[in-house]
């Protein structure tokens, strides 16, 4: 696995460009500043991971980064397209047809069933329904909801949820898929499946994967991370990202051992240290 | 980049347009081909007003579209409405499944000459906006039965206002009432209303036909009871149209040409006597002139022999003459030998006037002049070539002298002792004694019982074909005691008293000779006793002057025009459709009353609406930002909002149109129950005319975009992010 990794991180093609990105928000008449000057690079074929405590600024990235929140300063360069010369509408538009978006909770459009939901970005591209049902169809397969398509999505379990949304992201067949803490309202058996699931799309169809996550269980997938706090990366491991997760992980638990905080797994450990160092 | 975008939707519309083939897109277009060339040549910097031109008519068009795949969408949804019962679909089963297939074919069609081709189908956000209504379901039904129940309070109180109002319009006037006028004398004097007014009215555009009335008072014996009554002499063409309801019998009948007889009268003709003239006989004072260009030889004598005096032309201002019988001459109007003396010659017209006297010398005529005085004559010229502008008859009509003996034989036995008249079927005749001729020929007759009857009533005869039949009102039969089962066919004495308004040539008051009238006909309506005679009967008596008369218009629109021209003859009109347009006018102001109330419902079931619309869109933020993040356009966005809430304007308004008519036919129904219990018939309150049900269609659509429009630019305003973050 390692290998496969290795090799593709080798190829170095940049899809993804962030640029000293600044984002400051009005909060109560006072600047906040969410996002301290990140630059990163992302590749294609990456299986790229930002990882980091809630209210860290991972989330404002990751908006950056999709077209969806304009820095305050800073450029986004997306498949070669600067975000700064773009109107809100191109954005929309080059978003439908470049990225697959797989959120925490999956949103889903309430009147329609699971494969309408899923076809929604074809029909979105002005495909026919005929057409679109059977590109939806064909990914339901894929991640095995096929027998769940005439359903509503609410009468899902959130774990076959995550698969339908992950089946909609999927659907237009987009170069970068974009996971927003995709495991987070999952049991850590439904949110095993999903990243396997992602896995096998980084691995097998070389899709570009960004995911956005503040738990480290699922570190061990992805061949590049960047840890993100208080609006600045403090970290970014490459190559053996699953061996520096464990090192990062046993530092932390280092310190919790000499507070006798013993019980705990390693990941609720973490997530409780992480929420508590953000709280501070 | 946004250049290569810019040229990109460029492109892009002109595929749509080359793809539709509609001709006003492609002039249009093509306009903006020639300011996007020109511009181009002048400058980088124009190009942005050009694409603000493409836009702004994009949207336009865009729109129009949007609206169209609305409508088809809603008729697709109301066809399986009215599709869906099972009885409807068995009905049809036959057929059903190729029709609903063609159908459905129609509808694609349809749908993808209208779809835009970039972006999100627009068919889809349509689908959509009706699905999430579908989902919503109890939601839809509450605000869409508001907007109907809004619609129904309008259209039913308006129908009401409509509905009563024809009620009133039907009970006041019949439809052909307002084709009718009545044209009455006004206080004019000079005014008549005879034959050749007759004549005048008929000949104006639009009008059918012109029927005239006299009123008389009738002095009605039957049995042992007198009664007066009022009399009319009308043609059954009449009756026809004063809308009374014939109890029994029926009504005369008379064509259009029996009533116009010529005139008549007993004692004396009113027409010159052609017959018997004498030559050199003047006839009457003339103005008259000669026609522009025409020359006219001046005699001594009225005769072709007599001496020629010169010639003379047309003056500056008219000649003033006498007019003479003369010898005979050829003319085209056969006015040279219109009369005849008592030996049978003809005789001719000519007018005796003082002339300017020309010569003729070769072609050239040469004014005459006795040194510098232009010489004047006397002499006659020939009625050729002239306008005569009138003539006042030196001797005026013969008079009735007084009452008639019964001695026809008297009459007859002394063959100038009857006088003369064109025998006609409608030839009222008084014998009396001939007692001696004046100067101008007119026989001078006297009565038997001589002077002192003069200042009695003049004695008129019917004729002899009278029809002597009546039409008589239902107070007739009360006020002479007439068993109404045994009226028809019951006879009664009547004479009529004739004004000299109405016969011209009296200087009082006649009476007519006293007739045995058959009833014929018994009309409802009235409270005084009427009787009506056959219109022949009474001009047989003489009548020249009409009371008043009914004009007839061949449709009600040319009505007003037709009055008008009476009026500008010096006449009085009077119709139904006075009251009619009164009655109308009132019922505007009634009817907007009613649709006030009715707005007011309307108007709240807006709100709600509005309100159900904003709700809807608060619980979608999510959907709406999931939407967007995955690529949905604002405009997109907007176009599902503005979808959903023009379908249920429109589903409002055909809802609450068919409910308000429902409900209107209801009321008719329950009203009509009491009233037939009450022998009244059917009645109507409730009438929707097709225009106003359009309107209140395009009202409810309209309430349906503006309470769209509102969230659905909130819609537009919502961020991807806000939709995510929101929890």
């Amino acid at each position: 696995m390692t290998d496969n990794l290795q090799n593709r991180v080798k190829t170095k093609e940049p899809i993804i460009v962030v640029e000293n990105v600044e984002k400051t928000y009005v909060v109560g008449g006072q600047d906040v500043k969410i996002l301290k000057g990140v630059s990163v690079t992302i590749n294609k074929g990456d299986f790229f991971v930002i990882f980091g405590p809630s209210g860290c600024g991972k989330s404002t990235l990751l908006h950056s980064i999709l077209g969806l929140d304009k820095p305050t300063s800073g450029k986004v360069t997306f498949s070669g397209q600067d975000f700064n010369k773009l109107n809100e509408d191109e954005i929309a538009m080059f978003r439908k047809a470049k990225v697959g978006l797989v959120f925490q909770a999956s949103y889903w459009v309430k009147s329609l069933s699971v494969i309408e939901n899923v076809a929604f970005p074809l029909f979105l591209m002005g495909k026919l329904p005929s057409e679109a049902a059977k590109i939806a169809m064909e990914k339901l397969v894929l991640m095995g909801m096929d027998n769940w398509a005439s359903y509503s999505p609410a009468e899902l379990s959130s774990g076959q949820q995550q698969k339908v949304g992950l089946a909609r992201a999927l659907v237009v067949d987009p170069e970068v898929i974009v996971a927003d803490e995709p495991t987070g309202n999952l049991d850590s058996k439904s949110g095993q499946e999903l990243m396997e699931l992602l896995l096998k799309l980084n691995k097998e169809q070389g899709k570009t994967i960004l995911m956005v996550t503040h738990d480290l269980e699922y570190m061990k997938y992805a061949n590049r991370v960047v840890h993100v706090m208080d609006g600045v990366i403090v970290e970014e491991f490459d190559g053996d990202v699953e061996n520096k997760a464990k090192q990062f992980m046993v530092s932390k638990r280092g310190n919790a051992v000499a507070e006798g905080k013993t019980e705990e797994s390693d990941a609720d450990y973490l997530k409780k240290t992480l929420n508590d160092t953000s709280t501070n | 980049m946004i250049q290569a975008l810019i040229e990109l939707d460029a492109k892009r519309s002109s595929d749509v347009v080359e793809g539709e083939k509609k001709a006003p897109r492609e002039s249009l277009w093509s306009r903006f081909r020639k300011i996007n060339w020109k511009q181009s040549i002048r400058g980088f910097f124009c190009k942005q007003t050009v694409v603000k031109l493409q836009n702004d008519g994009k949207l336009l068009l865009s729109l129009l579209s949007f609206l169209g795949l609305v409508f088809v969408f809603l008729f697709d949804f109301l066809w399986k409405i009215i599709t869906s019962p099972l009885l409807v679909r068995r009905l049809v089963s036959g057929k059903s499944n190729a029709a609903s297939n063609k159908f459905n074919l129609i509808v694609e069609a349809i749908v993808n000459t209208l779809e835009t081709h970039d972006g999100v189908k627009r068919s889809f956000l349509i689908g959509l906006a009706f699905r999430n209504m579908k989902v919503k379901r109890m939601r839809s039904v509450v605000t869409i039965g508001g907007v109907s129940l809004g619609i129904a309070a309008i259209v039913f109180l308006v129908s009401l206002g409509y509905g009563i109002q024809k009620l009133v319009v039907s009970r006041v006037a019949k439809l052909d009432d307002l084709k009718v006028a009545d044209v009455l004398l006004g206080k004019s004097a000079v005014l008549k209303l005879n034959d050749s007014a007759m004549a005048a009215l008929t000949a104006i555009q639009g009008v059918e036909k012109v029927l005239p009335v006299v009123s008389l008072v009738g002095k009605v014996e039957f049995k042992n009871s007198v009664s007066e009554v009022v009399t009319y002499g009308v043609t059954g063409d009449y009756l026809k149209m004063i809308n009374a309801i014939l109890l029994k019998g029926e009504y005369f009948q008379t064509d259009d040409l029996s009533f116009l007889p010529a005139p008549q009268v007993a004692g004396a003709s009113t027409n010159w006597v052609i017959d018997g003239a004498n030559y050199k006989e003047k006839v009457g004072d003339v103005k008259f002139n000669i026609l522009e260009g025409a020359w006219r030889r001046v005699r001594s004598e009225p005769s072709v022999n007599g001496e020629i005096l010169g010639y003379t032309k047309r003056y500056e201002s008219d000649y003033e003459g006498q007019e003479y019988w003369g010898g005979e001459y050829d003319d085209d109007e056969r006015l040279g030998s219109i009369g005849k003396d008592y030996f049978g010659k003809s005789l001719g017209k000519w007018v005796k006037a003082i002339y300017p006297i020309y010569e003729k010398k070769g072609n050239d005529y040469v004014r005459v002049t006795d040194g510098t005085i232009p010489d004047w004559r006397e002499g006659y010229i020939a009625e050729i070539d002239l306008t005569i502008e009138e003539v006042t008859p030196f001797r005026v009509d013969g008079e009735v002298l007084g009452d008639s003996t019964t001695s026809a034989e008297l009459a007859e036995s002394n063959a100038s002792g009857k006088i003369v008249i064109p025998a006609t079927d409608n030839e009222a005749t008084i014998t009396a004694t001939v007692v001696g001729k004046d100067a101008f020929g007119v026989e001078w007759v006297e009565m038997v019982d001589g002077e002192e009857k003069k200042k009695e009533a003049l004695l008129l005869l019917f004729p002899a074909k009278a029809k002597k039949v009546a039409v008589v009102n239902k107070a007739f039969l009360d006020a002479t005691g007439i068993d109404i089962e045994k009226a028809i066919g019951e006879t009664f004495n009547t004479s009529v008293l004739v004004s000299n308004l109405l016969k011209t040539d009296m200087d009082r008051p006649a009476r007519s000779d006293s007739a045995n009238y058959k009833i014929i006909g018994v009309i409802d309506g009235g409270s005084s006793p009427i009787m009506y005679v056959p219109f022949e009967d009474v001009r047989g008596l003489g009548i020249n002057n009409y009371s008043q008369a009914k004009l007839v218009a061949n449709k009600p629109e040319v009505l007003a025009e037709i009055r008008k021209n009476v009026d500008a003859l010096g006449y009085k009109t009077s119709s139904v459709a006075d009251t009619i347009a009164q009655i109308d006018k009132m019922f505007v102001t009634v009817r907007l009353l009613l649709a006030s109330f009715g707005f007011v419902a309307l108007a709240v079931a807006s709100l709600g609406m509005f309100n159900t619309m904003t709700v809807s869109l608060m619980e979608r933020t999510h959907e709406v930002g999931v939407m967007k993040a995955m690529g949905m356009r604002s405009s997109e966005v907007r176009e599902l909002f503005l979808a959903e809430s023009m379908a249920m304007g429109i589903l409002g308004g055909v809802f609450g149109v068919s409910a308000g008519m429902l409900a209107g036919s209801i009321l008719g129904l329950v009203l009509s129950v009491f009233s037939l219990t009450h022998g009244v018939g059917w009645v109507s309150v409730s009438y929707t005319p097709w225009p106003f049900i359009l309107v209140v269609l395009v009202l409810s659509f309209t309430v349906g975009v503006l309470t769209g429009i509102y969230p659905a630019r909130r819609a537009t305003t919502i961020s991807a992010l806000d939709a995510l973050r929101y929890e």
